[in-house]
């Protein structure tokens, strides 16, 4: 039998093992990432079909559940993981050719325990257990942001550091509070005995884990580390954090929203700042002038658009913004991927050196432009259907003020379509002074970018297959009896 | 103004958890959880050290966690810190005096004893991996500051964190393998209270010994190494 | 009981001068003692792991980590 525990403990043995590796060869190393993710990835999709009947319940150390910490792999979790695990392969092959400086050795290792605790975020059926791997996730992406080495690159990190290391020491107080009342520390075991407690007991914990989780998630008013440290950090690693990192956190957030806590009086809440942090981080990336920081405050805006589906709380919405990860996972890891090789080409990062860009390197540019119109929401790309299905869920709601609400995220994406249009119209027409030699990125870098340019169309044409999962992972997500009545028997 | 306006904004915030706090019954026998590891633990275990089962057999998955946690910690100061790494310049380097040196020489091995104890002792006595492997780390201070022309040998400490975060890993997966849990305690549990006992928990503490006190070792080589 | 309070107390004290003191030597110092009294606390609420640990890591290393980082960087704020 597959267990989902593998999905875990095998990238993190391999993670620890790297440097013994690198006694036997230094040219080893940098490929153990890609096998740890290919690997999970198999494992992942191998998992698909069996969680579809019925989520997978394990137990660590053979205890009972409340006793000890288990593992959920439910729809949701497998089809994060599985989101987790492409990303991070198609990544780490992006990263053999383009980290070349500063100690190697430790990227490979940060980068495959970023992706694991984000695995491990995403399966856990425990509160605390939860709270470690974001810890890892957090700290490796923490070390990430500062690698280059260069003054704003510290600079960025420490800033992410400070912040984060504030949300999460939010988190472990929330947990405390959480313990202190329950007495466990088991997500369903929570769950069953929340209506026991006064509301006024759990609204502080409430509140405290949503805004430490938010800090990670980048929602409106916690975002202020995500602009620098997306754009200070080498490209691969803006890929990871703008598609995995921020995703994880508001999944966390859903976690605690549908299944811990049930409140449902937080869901316009929830649409309301997702609608904020939509507007606010388009209208910011209208006005950059430097590319990395222009995708950076789009992922705001995007992070807002999959809390605003997951708070309209009905299966198609929750679909929706399973979908939206998804799709913004691959739109914008592909945006950061093919930005990375032209800024190396050019040696800056401003909107403007990228002119001539469409014959100096045809192919990233074509990837790019893809990326763009998905990430916009044109057909045929992946971007479209997903922002379709968000939107037909807000107006199946059928209340006036989701209608409003609707009008205002396509009010967001022609903001989001104005600044992108205005990068491709500057690649491709706009003259350059340099000579136009063509320097094409290396296949390391060409490979992951045409699978990902592969995958936004064919999953935009054809998303029909993948409509089913999610439909299923949604109305998973929001069952919050059969959740317990899964783990607790 | 601003000050005054502070003060009065956080009166009130701390008012408002106060409250909530308040309600709270921290301490009292009722978490059930709790009472179960006191009733069944050194049953179900083996470990006379009742946070020490909770620690590496119950909750066994969150420590291997927490040893990645400080890993990734460790790693990450590395590699930040690896592109301003002093050239070896030993020459400047005040040699300290001879009461300071033979001070920390003579306590090192005690520290390290010490250290050792508390870790292989952890399924008997309050301490564990952790805290042993702190202490360790903290003789090792003692050297870099006493003993400035001592140094630790990186690859040694590289091998030693690798592997025991590597055995850790290995051990959960002869669970998974043998039992078909992860972290399953399948070794004999023997009497409980002599060292021989415990199954798998003396070994997973000993590796989590060696990784903490290598990764703290690590921390302060780093710094001490790093750039002014 | 009254010796409990008394470390409160002093331990409340070491934290706010941890705070506003400007030379940070003194101020590393102070946390330092904040984690000493933190173990003891731990000690006297029947803890003694978390007092170990809170011992070794809290007052030992981290006043280390610290005290190198000051050296290396100004011992006062400006």
């Amino acid at each position: 039998m597959v267990n989902p525990v593998l999905l875990i403990a095998v990238p993190l043995g391999l993670a620890f093992s790297i440097p013994l590796f690198g006694f036997i060869s230094r040219r080893i190393e940098k490929y153990i990432p890609v096998a740890g993710m290919l690997f999970n990835l198999v494992l992942s999709i191998i998992l698909v079909p069996k969680v579809l009947q019925s989520p997978i319940v394990i137990s660590i150390g053979g205890f009972r559940p409340p006793f000890c910490i288990n593992l959920v792999a439910g729809t949701v979790g497998v089809f994060l993981s599985v989101v987790i695990a492409a990303m991070g392969f198609l990544v780490s092959i992006y990263s053999l050719s383009y980290i070349k400086e500063g100690a190697t050795e430790k990227y490979h290792m940060l980068f495959l325990l970023l992706l694991t605790g984000a695995t491990g975020v995403v399966l856990t059926g425990d509160i605390f257990n939860l709270f470690v791997f974001y810890e890892i996730l957090c700290i490796s992406s923490y070390a990430l942001v500062a690698y280059p080495g260069s003054r704003e690159g510290i600079e960025a990190g420490v800033k992410y550091l400070i912040q984060g290391a504030l949300g999460s020491s939010l988190v472990l107080i929330a947990i405390a509070l959480i313990y202190g009342q329950f007495g466990t520390l088991n997500m369903a075991d929570i769950a069953r005995n929340i209506s026991s407690i006064h509301s006024m007991n759990i609204f502080l914990p409430f509140v405290l884990l949503i805004g430490g989780l938010g800090i990670e998630a980048a929602i409106f008013p916690l975002n202020a580390w995500l602009p620098d440290a997306h754009s200070s950090a080498p490209s691969s690693i803006s890929a990871i954090l703008s598609g995995i990192a921020i995703k994880i956190g508001v999944y966390a957030i859903a976690r605690m929203v549908f299944t811990v806590f049930g409140i449902s009086d937080t869901f316009l809440f929830l649409v309301t700042l997702g609608l904020i942090t939509l507007l606010v981080g388009e209208l910011s990336a209208f006005k950059q002038q430097n590319i990395k920081r222009m995708l950076a405050y789009s992922s705001i805006g995007q992070i807002g658009l999959i809390v605003f589906a997951l708070g309209i709380a009905t299966p198609g919405g929750v679909a929706g913004g399973l979908f939206q990860i998804l799709s913004h996972a691959l739109s914008k890891g592909l945006l950061f991927l093919a930005v990375g090789y032209m800024i190396y080409r050019t040696g800056s990062m401003e909107i403007s050196s990228l002119a001539g860009m469409g014959k100096r390197m045809p192919f990233t540019s074509l990837a790019f432009t893809v990326g763009a119109f998905s990430l916009v929401g044109l057909p045929p790309f992946i971007g479209f259907s997903s922002k379709f299905m968000v939107i037909k869920a807000a107006m199946a709601k059928g209340s006036a003020i989701f209608v409003v609400l609707a009008a205002l995220v396509l009010f967001a994406a022609i903001i989001e379509g104005a600044y992108f249009f205005r990068v491709v119209q500057i690649i491709y027409f706009k003259k350059s002074d340099n000579a136009l030699k063509r320097e094409e990125a290396p296949p390391t870098a060409i490979i992951p970018i045409a699978i990902l340019v592969t995958l936004i169309i064919v999953i935009g044409i054809y998303p029909n297959f993948l409509i089913g999962l999610l439909n299923s992972a949604g109305s998973e997500f929001l069952n919050r009896v059969q959740y317990i009545r899964g783990v607790l028997g | 103004m601003r000050k005054f306006l502070a003060i009065v904004l956080l009166l009130i915030l701390a008012v408002g958890i106060a409250q909530s706090i308040g309600k709270i019954p921290f301490g009292t026998s009722k978490t059930k959880v709790g009472r179960y590891y006191i009733d069944n633990g050194v049953e179900e275990t083996g470990a006379t050290n009742i946070v020490t089962s909770v620690v590496v057999n119950y909750r066994g998955f969150d420590t291997l966690g927490e040893v990645t946690v400080l890993f990734v910690a460790a790693l990450g100061l590395g590699a930040v810190l690896a592109l301003k790494k002093k050239k070896q310049e030993n020459d400047e380097l005040e040699r300290a005096s001879l009461v300071l040196t033979s001070g920390c020489k003579f306590l090192f091995p005690f520290i390290l004893l010490f250290g050792s104890y508390i870790f292989i002792h952890g399924h008997l006595t309050p301490g564990g991996g952790f805290q042993g492997g702190a202490v360790i780390a903290s003789a090792f201070l003692l050297i870099y500051l006493g003993c400035r022309e001592r140094k630790i040998n990186e690859n040694g400490a590289k091998a030693i964190e690798s592997l025991s975060g590597l055995l850790f890993v290995v051990i959960g997966l002869i669970g998974l393998a043998v039992g078909g849990y992860f972290l399953l305690n399948y070794l004999p549990k023997g009497i409980p209270n002599t060292l021989f006992s415990a199954g798998i928990i003396p070994i997973i503490y000993i590796a989590i010994g060696f990784k903490v006190g290598a990764e703290l070792t690590g921390i302060i080589d780093n710094l001490m190494e790093a750039e002014d | 009981m009254i010796l409990v309070v008394i470390l409160i107390v002093l331990m409340l004290v070491a934290a706010v001068a941890a705070a506003i003191f400007k030379d940070l030597l003194s101020a590393v110092i102070a946390s330092c003692i904040v984690s000493l009294i933190a173990a003891i606390l731990f000690y006297f609420l029947q803890a003694p792991d978390v007092a170990m640990a809170e011992a070794s890591i809290g007052a030992a290393l981290v006043t280390a980590v610290f005290v190198i980082a000051l050296k290396k960087s100004s011992r006062y704020e400006e």
